[in-house]
């Protein structure tokens, strides 16, 4: 009875000094003199080092030190969303793509840098436009990081067999930047149609075409919101229903057509259209993709062939290009004024910048002759600077071995001389249309096999989706949508 | 002798419901008793707090608490949907297809394993049927999609060898309540036999040495015996069951279908819970946690209802059967 009673006494202790272990291992948070900046990745193995180089600089600049914070990228979004949720006193996080901008600026998880950004004269190092298109409701809540906002829509294909076929990629580059009606659109199709039967032939074993972007709109309209899409030339103020442009449906009549021709592969619907391994990249023949100046090396390690390409539209910044890759500060911020001070560092100062992308000279890379950057192999720092937009400014990135001279160069001259939407800086304020929005979201997703892959006839469903849209209020979205655009236009004039 | 294995059952539950008076000996009992329910209030009571999300438009800057209150608008987004009669049809009849068919499933899986002689023979076929168990959704959807691709899987070989052109399943949605039920009978049938067999084990093995004397086969000693010793563990786990039915098992509903294969499987795989997942997914609104909750709300509430009407209404059938 004895021994029985000490046995469970010491369950019990036992239990209960687990539980106490559990509860103390909560509460650690930034200390006070350092800034502490969430970024995603796996934490590089030499950071401590790198980081006491870069503080050399940062310290005698804004009188703190920084911390880097490295969470893996399949979970950085969740992890941000917690840690705004749970009110953590970070100072500094990237945002856009992955923990997406406009969707944190709503939850209320950043702070305020409007009236920051001039205090500390931020606008000297980052164009305007940037700013315009990080505005929600007049306020400005993260700074983008500048890199390429303005790639094209563009096919991709090898370049021997474009010459070996005598496929003239120019006239569709042509026909398609040149599109102005339905009647060109129908033109720049039919050279589709004749480059996907040429090719087909050539390779009958391989895939025509993955069906990522839309070809036949893509030329001639952005998409706000879903259903809701604005002529990119800006030839008119109106926004449009898809559903009721032309070219928009003709583009689901050629889908169809083109899959049923076997240029799309047939398992499309369960497979998607996601690549993943190189092997599946070299499946398809005619990629649709993006351009940016000084990527041929990354494809032709991906798809093993030197590109060619035909680019669908002129160079234009969307409405929410500059968005995709930026740094926030934290809502919950002790130091809101040196973290904005740090962001005009690491975007003005080369030096600083690349330290944090690259390591230190000698010891994580070497320069050749060139001034260009060789990395030096299990370093413990390596590969960060091939993603220098997720730190700052690119264009103040040492270039690698491979990359070509003059790439940022021509970056910057593209996003300079590129069209704008006619929407940038319009930000929408969906509160009011927020059930209709989720209705049309699921309505597309069901249809998503049908009108984007072409699995079957649009004569069938076409009918039952419009319907179906109108029912879900795509009217009552497009007229709230275009009030708000005409008060942003209006309020642009001023 | 069904009437007696009811008398059986009756005394068992009167005995274990007779007041004992609390001793104070007992205090040790009761204190390992305590953590289990400190964990239950931590980790089950205190979260229920967050239920009052549903009723607000949550905002990180202003805190939980602080968010304003919209009262019941956060609903409107659900009962508003456009699909909302087939998501409630779906996650209903599906359930439904899997309670009844998993459970006559796991009862044929425990009697056979029952009547089996040799010991080996069962820990073998339970480690096997108890393996699948084990297995993430996301495995078990390749190994369906390793079966059902339109051009290379095993069944459309197959139907090839017998001449019958090949079906591209993923875009068949009303084969798919079929498939799920199957595949989630074979992920689920071992572990949910186990508790049928561990209650059979307990059958007093003097009624088969009676059935025996009397000549009784072996169907009809599971007819009259088995099975109505089976009655009241069945309509418990049944209840369980049910209290479920408004919520879909997401795993099986989203990456078996491979997402509803682009859209072409929703009219009858849309279930509430992929509806919420798909709509939140890309953020296309700004108060996704009230929206969430909301529903998610609507689901327990739901799942409470009809875990009483059910348990009511076996009562009503007998007075001994149902949970409470």
């Amino acid at each position: 009875m004895n021994k029985k009673r000490l046995i469970t006494g010491l369950l019990c202790l036992a239990t209960v000094g687990t539980m106490a272990v559990g509860l103390s291992s909560c509460g650690e948070g930034s200390s006070g003199d350092t800034l502490v900046w969430y970024t995603f990745e796996d934490r590089p193995e030499d950071l401590d080092t790198v980081l006491a180089k870069a503080n050399e600089i940062i310290e005698p600049e804004i009188g703190m030190k920084l911390d880097m914070q490295y969470i893996d990228s399949a979970s950085y979004q969740e992890k941000m969303k917690l840690k705004m949720a749970a009110g953590e006193e970070y100072d500094l996080a990237f945002t856009g793509y992955i923990n997406n901008y406009q969707t944190a600026v709503s939850l209320g998880g950043l702070y305020d840098i409007t009236d920051l950004i001039d205090e500390v004269g931020l606008r000297e190092v980052i164009p305007e436009f940037y700013f315009d298109a990080a505005t929600v409701d007049g306020r400005i809540y993260g700074v983008p990081n500048i890199q390429v906002v303005s790639n094209p829509v563009c096919l991709q294909m090898d370049k021997e067999l474009v010459a070996q076929l005598g496929i003239d990629l120019n006239a569709i580059q042509e026909a398609a930047q040149n599109a102005k009606n339905i009647d060109d659109i129908k033109a720049y199709a039919a050279m589709l149609d004749d480059l996907f039967a040429t090719v087909h032939e050539a390779q009958p074993d391989k895939y025509v075409y993955n069906p990522t972007y839309n070809l036949i709109t893509s030329p001639m309209y952005e998409e706000l919101l879903p259903g809701i899409c604005i002529r990119r030339d800006g030839s008119s103020t109106e926004l449009q229903k898809w559903i009721d442009t032309e070219e928009w449906n003709y583009g689901v009549e050629k889908i169809r057509e083109w899959y049923q021709k076997g240029y799309i592969r047939n398992d499309i619907a369960s497979k998607g259209t996601s690549l993943t391994t190189n092997e599946e990249y070299r499946q398809i023949i005619v990629s649709a993709g993006t351009w940016k100046p000084g990527q041929d090396p990354y494809v032709m390690e991906r798809d093993g062939y030197e590109p060619a390409y035909a680019l669908l539209h002129v160079p234009y910044v969307g409405r929410t290009s500059a968005l995709a890759t930026m740094n926030s500060v934290g809502a919950n911020t002790k130091h809101p004024k040196e973290a904005v001070e740090f962001l005009k560092l690491i975007n003005s100062n080369k030096e600083l910048f690349n330290i944090i992308c690259w390591g230190i000279e000698g010891v994580h890379y070497t320069k050749n002759e060139d001034g260009k950057i060789k990395e030096i192999e299990n370093s413990g720092y390596n590969g960060l600077g091939k993603n220098a937009w997720k730190y700052g400014n690119q264009f103040n990135a040492l270039l690698l071995e491979d990359q070509e001279d003059g790439i940022w160069e021509e970056t910057e001259e593209m996003n300079n001389t590129a069209m704008q939407s006619p929407m940038l800086g319009f930000v929408p304020d969906t509160d009011v249309i927020t059930n209709e929005l989720a209705n049309i979201t699921n309505i597309n997703s069901e249809y998503t096999a049908r009108i984007v892959f072409g699995t079957e006839d649009p004569s069938v469903y076409m009918d039952a989706y419009k319907n179906q849209l109108e029912s879900a209020g795509l009217t009552k979205v497009l007229d709230e949508l275009q009030k708000q655009y005409d008060e942003f236009l209006a309020s642009k004039e001023d | 002798m069904a009437s007696k294995q009811n008398v059986s059952a009756k005394s068992m539950t009167t005995l274990s419901r007779k007041k004992r008076k609390l001793t104070t000996s007992d205090w040790q009992l009761y204190s390992l008793c305590l953590i289990p329910v400190l964990l239950v209030f931590i980790f089950n009571y205190i979260p229920m707090f967050g239920v009052i999300l549903a009723f607000k438009n949550y905002k990180f800057n202003l805190g939980i608490l602080g968010s304003p209150w919209v009262g019941f608008s956060n609903f409107e987004f659900f009962f508003k949907s456009n699909v909302f009669t087939q998501l409630i049809w779906n996650t209903i009849s599906n359930n439904f297809l899997f309670i009844v068919f998993g459970i006559i499933a796991s009862l044929i899986v425990a009697i056979l394993l029952f009547e089996l002689k040799s010991r080996n023979a069962t820990k073998t076929f339970q480690t096997m049927l108890i393996t699948p168990h084990f297995m993430s959704w996301v495995i078990v959807s390749y190994m369906v999609y390793a079966i059902l691709n339109p051009n290379y899987g095993y069944l459309n070989q197959l139907l090839a060898l017998f001449g019958i052109e090949k079906i591209d399943w993923y875009s068949k949605p009303y084969a798919w309540p079929v498939i799920l039920t199957i595949t989630s009978i074979w992920k689920n049938v071992g572990m949910d036999s186990v508790v049928y067999y561990a209650s059979l084990m307990g059958i007093d093995t003097s009624l088969f040495e009676a059935a025996e004397v009397d000549g009784a086969n072996k169907f009809q000693r599971t007819i009259h015996i088995v099975l109505p010793s089976l009655v009241p563990l069945v309509t418990i786990l049944t209840i369980l069951k049910i209290g479920g039915i408004f919520r879909a098992d997401f795993g099986l509903f989203y990456t078996v279908t491979q997402d509803g294969a682009s859209g072409n499987l929703y009219e009858t795989t849309n279930v509430i819970d992929t509806y919420i997942f798909r709509t939140f997914k890309d953020n296309a609104t700004g108060n996704s946690y009230g929206l969430t909750s909301a529903v998610g709300l609507l689901q327990s509430v739901v799942g409470m209802i009809l875990v009483i009407a059910t348990n009511a209404l076996s009562k009503k059938v007998d007075k001994d059967l149902g949970l409470f």
